[in-house]
């Protein structure tokens, strides 16, 4: 009689991959997550700001297009960072270290220019020659951030993600010192470098300061999709990710396609970092290239796929510069409002991602005696 | 791969298509503007939860209230970067502004750059230093002589010292100040010494510990370098940095502290002696209103004791006797030009009085000293420019981590 009452310990629910979400349906649930969410996000800064709705919508879009240039240049470097760490996360190589290998890319460029200005000024070959300097120390020094901890994780097999982190932090560190090094201790930051005769910095391009970045961050794109769909290398490294023994049974020798990817990904981000240092910032802080992190969570949810990511952060970049003139027009007095709406989103986007990718099986109490029937 | 390139060549032109027609419209600096027509920006490094930014923008509100515009008319911007961020956020105000102010240090490349791309927009930087060597008309930097509201501080310090020496609480050697500062950089320094300067006016054998937590707003470290310097000795406090670190950690320990930007007296009932503050808004008001009239605003604008920029909140009960005669005697001859803050005859460096020295004014981007500061036995603070110059390291202050 005991024994036909015990209940068998089941999990009370089983999470397993679905496959039976047709595409359109997926896109459906997922418009329907963000509509809610923006609405929700709607209703809150009305309770916030006390002010008529169309004012609100007004402020999010002058605040979003009033600079086009912004706009454009912020879904970009989202775009150039999530493109950055693409081919190692097709690896499943988890590379968080985008962040740090910008920083450094980006110091060098600055030290460079700050130490030559002077000798670059003097004339135009010297400026070309010393743009060149910076671009290939940015490079060099990016792909050294980057191939540090992929050596250790094919030799001696460390956490990556760990260590990627900690290159971040020690990058940031790097940048404080180096800046304080610069300016002899007297200040946090060097300040734009060569503010009055522009030495070392980058053309402009139809007259408007971000679009050479603009249109390399594009080309970078491309290139990326190209690397990873046509290319044997760009295979080599999803095989690796998909399963590494496969790769090992059909002799690809998979710490040489780890070290090989990851240069790559420090190529691309030493791009950013040069671009940051010659063509955006024209200095280096612990800010620069802080937009790694959200550009992890923006290409995962993306599937790497290029164009949604592309749609993903233009999406983003309107949210931020459009939230943020909210904030300021009606004085917030913080930007946490534009904080707490991107969040609502992102997790929107989280939820959603999760029920269509994945099912949920409540599974029901079975009890010993129907079991053994 | 098709459809991506299309894409990105649909996105490009798009935007190219909206650069051609342009936005915004034209403001002239040198017209007078109507004060219902008047927009105003407001460029913060962080929210108003920071001591230093809240009190950049109630300043403004307050300075717009005296001048009758609507609080509609201000756009207040936070948690604004010192970097590129900077830049756009002007540029982004200057479209609908006529007058735009940043209140952080780092900000002044960012602004300068943006200046130069809106000439008919007034900007101004408050604690910059670039103003004087770039020229622009429509650039400008302020400052405060708070050195001068640092050393009345000071006295309240020295008078507090004198107090605990006379109840025999310490003894006169014993009467050393504890300070927590941000950065060893002139504005901290220059904070910091003439703070020092008044409180050894009152009390001769006072002398000083400095700690620098290397951080302009954090909790933590500024209450940790507190209470270190309070288990050095240190018997009275005073800090420079935006947090309530350094008033929680002395209320704890019982130890008088003296702050900055602000009263602690409801945090800090029982410790808080006086507080030496910046108020921003009479440079407001006359920024403002230079720019309703269409006239230039001053390159280097220093606020004083007269026109209200410097401040002293009223004392706590935990001063001494006598603070508030003390105060306004000395006050009475700073403004009548009796008493010099950093008179060249009261402090020594390695042991000398100096006679001439030369301080970085010029910021060229090569920091290096370029302008001799030191004339008729005093230290011309604030008058080369108007942020704080003062860098010297005085006999008497010991800086700890350095």
């Amino acid at each position: 009689m005991k024994e036909k009452t015990e209940k068998l310990r089941t999990p009370l629910f089983t999470i397993s991959k679905r496959t039976d979400f047709s595409f359109k349906r997926g896109l459906l649930i997922r418009a329907i997550m963000i509509s809610a969410s923006l609405l929700v996000a709607l209703i809150i800064s009305l309770i916030i700001i006390k002010k008529p709705v169309g004012q609100i919508l007004s402020a999010l879009f002058r605040g979003a297009f009033l600079m086009p240039d912004k706009l454009l240049l912020d879904t970009c470097l989202l775009l150039g960072f999530g493109i950055a760490v693409v081919p190692a996360f097709r690896m499943k190589y988890w590379n968080m270290g985008a962040n740090g290998q910008v920083l450094v890319s980006a110091l060098s460029s600055v030290v460079l220019m700050f130490y030559l200005g002077e000798w670059g000024s003097r004339s135009g070959l010297n400026n070309v020659l010393l743009i060149l300097l910076m671009f290939a120390s940015s490079i060099i020094s990016s792909v050294i951030w980057a191939v540090i901890p992929a050596i250790f994780k094919a030799k001696f097999g460390t956490n990556e993600t760990l260590f990627t982190l900690m290159m971040n932090y020690i990058a940031i560190a790097l940048v404080s010192y180096i800046n304080f090094v610069m300016t002899k201790g007297t200040k946090e930051s060097v300040g734009i470098v060569n503010s009055l005769h522009h030495t070392g910095w980058f053309p402009t391009l139809f007259g408007n300061d971000y679009m050479f970045s603009i249109v390399i961050i594009v080309l970078m794109t491309l290139f990326v999709t190209f690397y990873m769909t046509k290319t044997k290398h760009g295979f080599e490294a999803i095989v690796c990710g998909d399963s590494i023994k496969t790769a090992k049974y059909v002799g690809m020798n998979t710490n040489k396609i780890t070290i090989r990817t990851l240069i790559l990904s420090g190529i691309l981000t030493g791009i950013i970092g040069f671009l940051y240092a010659s063509a955006i910032n024209h200095t280096v802080t612990e800010a620069t290239g802080g937009l790694g992190f959200t550009a992890v969570l923006l290409s995962w949810l993306s599937n790497f796929n290029p164009l949604v990511m592309a749609l993903v952060c233009f999406f983003l970049a309107f949210l931020t510069n459009g939230t943020s003139k909210v904030s300021s027009q009606f004085r917030l007095g913080s930007n946490d409002l534009s904080n707490v709406i991107i969040g609502l989103i992102f997790f929107s986007i989280l939820v959603s991602e999760f029920f269509i990718r994945y099912k949920i099986r409540f599974n029901k109490r079975i009890k010993r005696q129907e079991v053994s029937e | 791969m098709k459809k991506l390139l299309s894409f990105l060549c649909l996105v490009v032109v798009a935007f190219v298509s909206v650069f051609a027609t342009g936005c915004g419209k034209q403001f002239d600096n040198t017209k007078p503007v109507d004060k219902k027509d008047i927009k105003v920006g407001l460029i913060c490094l962080h929210n108003e939860s920071s001591t230093y930014d809240k009190n950049f923008i109630d300043s403004m509100k307050r300075a717009l209230a005296n001048l009758g515009i609507s609080e509609d008319q201000l756009e207040v911007v936070t948690g604004v970067p010192e970097g590129q961020d900077c830049y756009d956020t002007a540029v982004l105000l200057a479209k609908t502004c006529n007058v735009i102010f940043a209140d952080s240090f780092g900000h002044e490349d960012y602004m300068i750059q943006a200046a130069k791309k809106y000439p008919n927009v007034n900007f101004s930087h408050a604690t910059g230093t670039k103003a004087h060597t770039e020229k622009l008309d429509n650039y400008s930097n302020a400052f405060a002589a708070i050195y001068e509201g640092r050393y009345l501080a000071g006295i309240a310090a020295g008078m507090k010292l004198n107090e605990m020496i006379l109840s025999g609480k310490i003894t006169a050697s014993q009467a050393v100040i504890g300070y927590v500062g941000a950065f060893p950089y002139a504005e901290v320094k220059s904070g910091y010494t003439s703070f020092y300067l008044g409180a050894r006016s009152v009390c001769p054998t006072a002398t000083m510990k400095v700690r620098f937590t290397s951080s302009w707003y954090d909790y933590d470290k500024e209450k940790a370098a507190c209470e270190a310097l309070i288990k050095d000795g240190c018997v009275l406090i005073s800090q420079h940095a935006d947090s309530y670190g350094a008033p929680v950690a002395c209320e704890q320990a019982g130890v008088p502290n003296v702050t900055y930007n602000g009263t602690t007296i409801s945090e800090c009932p029982n410790t808080y002696v006086v507080s030496s503050k910046i108020d921003w808004a009479p440079y407001y008001e006359y920024a403002i209103g230079q720019t309703l009239k269409g006239e230039k605003i001053a390159t280097d604008w220093v606020g004083t004791i007269e026109t209200g920029s410097v401040k002293l909140d009223a004392l706590g009960t935990n001063a001494a006797a006598g603070t508030q005669a003390a105060i306004d005697a000395a006050k009475a001859k700073l403004q009548n030009g009796k008493l010099h803050v950093f008179d060249t005859s009261t402090f020594t460096v390695k042991g000398a009085h100096l006679t001439e020295y030369q301080a970085d004014i010029d910021d060229d981007g090569t920091f290096t000293p370029d302008t001799n500061v030191i004339a008729d036995g005093y230290f011309h603070e604030s008058e080369y420019r108007s942020a704080p110059a003062f860098d010297l390291d005085i006999d008497g202050i010991e800086l700890i981590n350095e």
